[in-house]
């Protein structure tokens, strides 16, 4: 199934030099990294960590939306999931793909992550992060390829396989609750960090089901896989439960800080302009409203992990700003991970248009 | 698949053997000694820590060890005939930096690249 | 369920089963890994040992560098010079830095004028190695926070829970920006981090850390908070104390007398 992605049309070569483009510059800048140490990102002392933490977080938020889609289809058999339970699956893998490799360029000595593993430590959160996401990328990609397998055969999925759905929906459900642990200490006031986990819970849903939203549009738009209409209204709704819960939460503590980072009110703001689409009937049957509306959410809930770090963990604010180089790293580790889904996606799509 | 009581009984019995591990898991105990003053062993670099044959063929396993438990087990590294040497790199240099080259030669020689020099001073660092 | 199915499902749960089986030599390191704690409590119990520091700030002269550069020096500790690149074990910063919740601010220039020593706490309940994926970064026997540079990954999961910002990060290769090269003691490489070890190799010596023994003033006085006779606890009896941000649980080992 793989050699799809060896074809395609003109949009798609584009589409994939411009993500290989990308990536070139990643690489270069990272091996400026590895030469000079983090010296060449804008952290420093008080600022432990930047923009490529905050793709870490984002990431592994998204990647948990799989279970929104795999619970309903398999524990409550919601037929219409079905068809997109694929790339719910890809997009948990590439999405987790992104964040693990956010956190290998953010490391002072790379060589030894994999120490993490072998010294494993049971309180420590990031120790959780990384076990997990190594894991959810693999049960992700293989239930996944089962999936799409036994879909091109028109068969129902082998036996063997539910039992790792089954196991990846609390560990779906883990991933955001472990990264929220690790960035406690920045939530400065203590019953914030009481509210954070369940923020970051409640946002991650938000902006996976957005993230899949766009992406079945982009879909839609571009190879005529149609999801049908029932899927995207569901998707729709899950985004506006789950974004009003969270740009709640985010209200509560814009308006309860004595001091707010302004990249929170920012995305409380896009937050609720991007939100109201999702609830005015004529706006949301609209394909072209839907795309940006999503990418408002996707910014907005960008931006809430973004507020975190900006706190520092000895009390008050940190002047922070990315360097040029950092920012090349962090969007080729995205390009990476887009360039991992697209080709999945290709895979997926051509088996759909087949049946 | 369906989930059967017995899978339940058994995923409970799994969770409560897993506790139970963690909660009975014996916990390393030391000799007691009143001051940890009086725990250090001074560094013998007066005797070899093993045969020279066995050191040129295993000196990596020895500081690989070392390395890995030196600095959170503080009971001293004894030997087979009951020597007692303190886990540092320091114990070996007692002597042996008294050949400014005696490591590096060696592992020129070999085209080794250990990483001990990134932090700790070979000979050759010292003034 | 037909027979090739069972046998199927057989086949994969003996690969689960050789899956944790080779996992476990992964892990295996952690599960008898032990830190040898044993001389150690956080309780006030006699015969176990907690070091601790009495840093008494009506003796501290304004200005003095003498501790901060001994520190310097035994340790091998690099001066970038730079605000965003700095290292340091020990400082001095302005006491409102250092208290920055100690309900104070009311308070006359003679109580918070002057720059404090800061240090690690040693924390009896330290946030930095509950976070420490490698437990690079552990509670010692001998209650000293301690750091295993040679599996520090450098993500500075430590730098970000320590509430008293007491963790330094190598951004750039240190060897360059030390001034004097001390050569009983070793430095670090680009990409760990670092923080004061109450001079522990200096303890195993039966000498007293380099800060204590620099300062003129006696500023500083070192030794074990669960034994009833040393010289911090007949001072810590005696005169009213503080420690750094007590409200976040850590329970510092560090103490001040303002
Ligand atoms: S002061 Fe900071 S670095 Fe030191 S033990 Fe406490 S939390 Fe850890
Ligand atoms: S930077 Fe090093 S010592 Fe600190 S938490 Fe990470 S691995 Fe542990």
């Amino acid at each position: 199934m793989i050699e799809n992605a060896l074809k395609g049309n003109r949009l798609y070569w584009i589409w994939i030099a411009l993500l290989l483009l990308v990536i070139v510059f990643g690489i270069s800048a990272f091996s400026q990294q590895l030469r000079l140490g983090l010296s060449v990102t804008g952290l420093g002392e008080g600022v432990p960590w930047g923009i490529s933490a905050m793709q870490f977080t984002f990431m592994a938020a998204v990647a948990s939306v799989s279970v929104l889609v795999v619970l309903p289809s398999y524990l409550h058999d919601y037929k219409p999931f079905g068809n997109i339970v694929v790339i719910a699956q890809f997009l948990g893998a590439s999405a987790s793909a992104i964040a693990l490799l956010s956190l290998f360029i953010d490391t002072g000595k790379p060589q030894l992550l994999l120490g993490l593993l072998r010294y494993a430590t049971p309180f420590s959160p990031y120790s959780w992060a990384f076990f997990l996401l190594n894991g959810y990328v693999l049960i992700n990609l293989v239930t996944g390829w089962a999936t799409l397998g036994a879909e091109r055969k028109g068969v129902p999925v082998a036996a063997w396989v539910k039992p790792l759905i089954y196991l990846s929906i609390p560990w779906a459900i883990a991933l955001p609750v472990v990264t929220g642990f690790v960035f406690t200490p920045f939530s400065g006031n203590q019953w914030i960090a009481s509210l954070l986990v369940f923020r970051l819970l409640a946002s991650a849903f938000a902006a996976g089901t957005a993230v899949l939203l766009l992406i079945i549009l982009i879909l839609q738009r571009t190879t005529g896989f149609d999801a049908g209409t029932k899927v995207s209204d569901k998707l729709v709704l899950l985004v506006a439960y789950a974004g009003s819960l969270t740009f709640a939460l985010i209200g509560v503590e814009c308006f309860s800080r004595s001091q707010t980072s302004p990249l929170l009110w920012l995305s409380l703001l896009f937050g609720i302009v991007s939100l109201a689409v999702f609830f005015v009937p004529a706006w949301k049957s609209s394909t072209r409203w839907l795309m940006t509306a999503s990418a408002g959410v996707i910014f907005s809930l960008w931006a809430e992990k973004g507020a975190l770090l900006l706190y520092s963990s000895t009390g008050g604010m940190v002047a922070y700003t990315p360097t040029l180089k950092e920012v090349s790293m962090t969007l080729g580790v995205l390009a990476i991970g887009i360039l991992f889904l697209t080709i999945l996606l290709k895979a997926v799509v051509v088996v759909k248009r087949a049946d | 698949m369906k989930i059967t009581k017995r899978d339940i009984v058994i995923g409970l019995l799994v969770l409560s053997a897993l506790v139970a591990l963690r909660v009975f898991w014996p916990t390393a105990k030391a000799e007691k000694i009143a001051s940890p003053i009086a725990k250090a062993t001074p560094i013998d670099s007066t005797v070899c820590i093993a045969p020279t044959e066995y050191m040129r063929s295993h000196h990596m396993q020895l500081l690989n060890e070392w390395r890995n438990t030196g600095a959170r087990d503080s009971r001293p590294y004894v030997t087979a005939d009951g020597k007692k040497f303190q886990k540092s790199l320091d114990t070996c240099l007692g002597c042996h930096s008294s050949n400014t080259y005696f490591c590096i030669s060696c592992h020129q020689y070999a085209n080794a690249k250990p990483t001990c020099w990134n932090c700790h001073l070979s000979p050759l660092d010292k003034p | 369920m037909n027979e090739e199915r069972r046998e199927f499902i057989k086949k994969t749960s003996i690969g689960f089963l050789a899956g944790i089986g080779v996992s476990s030599g992964l892990f295996l390191n952690f599960l008898l890994e032990k830190t040898d704690a044993s001389l150690w409590s956080d309780k006030n119990i006699a015969g176990t040992t907690r070091w601790g520091m009495l840093i008494d700030m009506r003796k501290c002269i304004d200005g003095c560098q003498k501790c901060v550069d001994a520190c310097r020096l035994a340790h091998n500790v690099p001066d970038f010079g730079n605000a965003t690149h700095q290292i340091a074990w020990l400082q001095k910063s302005p006491y409102r830095e250092v208290f920055p919740t100690s309900g104070e601010d009311f308070a006359g220039k003679e109580r918070t004028g002057k720059s404090v020593p800061s240090l690690c706490n040693h924390c009896a309940d330290p946030p930095c190695a509950s976070a420490c994926p490698t437990q690079a970064t552990f509670k010692r026997f001998d209650g000293i926070v301690a750091l295993d540079y040679h599996r520090c990954t450098g993500c500075r999961s430590c730098m970000a829970s320590c509430p008293y910002g007491a963790i330094s990060f190598n951004w750039k290769e240190p060897r360059p920006a030390i001034k004097a090269i001390n050569d009983i003691y070793p430095t670090r490489e680009m990409g760990v981090v670092e923080k004061c070890n109450f001079c522990s190799e200096r303890l195993l010596k039966g000498k007293l850390p380099a800060c204590v023994e620099s300062c003129p003033e006696k500023t500083l006085t070192f030794g074990n908070l669960n034994d009833p006779k040393s010289e911090i606890r007949l001072l810590l009896e005696k005169n009213q104390t503080m420690q750094r941000k007590p409200e976040l649980g850590t329970l510092p080992s560090v103490f001040y007398i303002i």
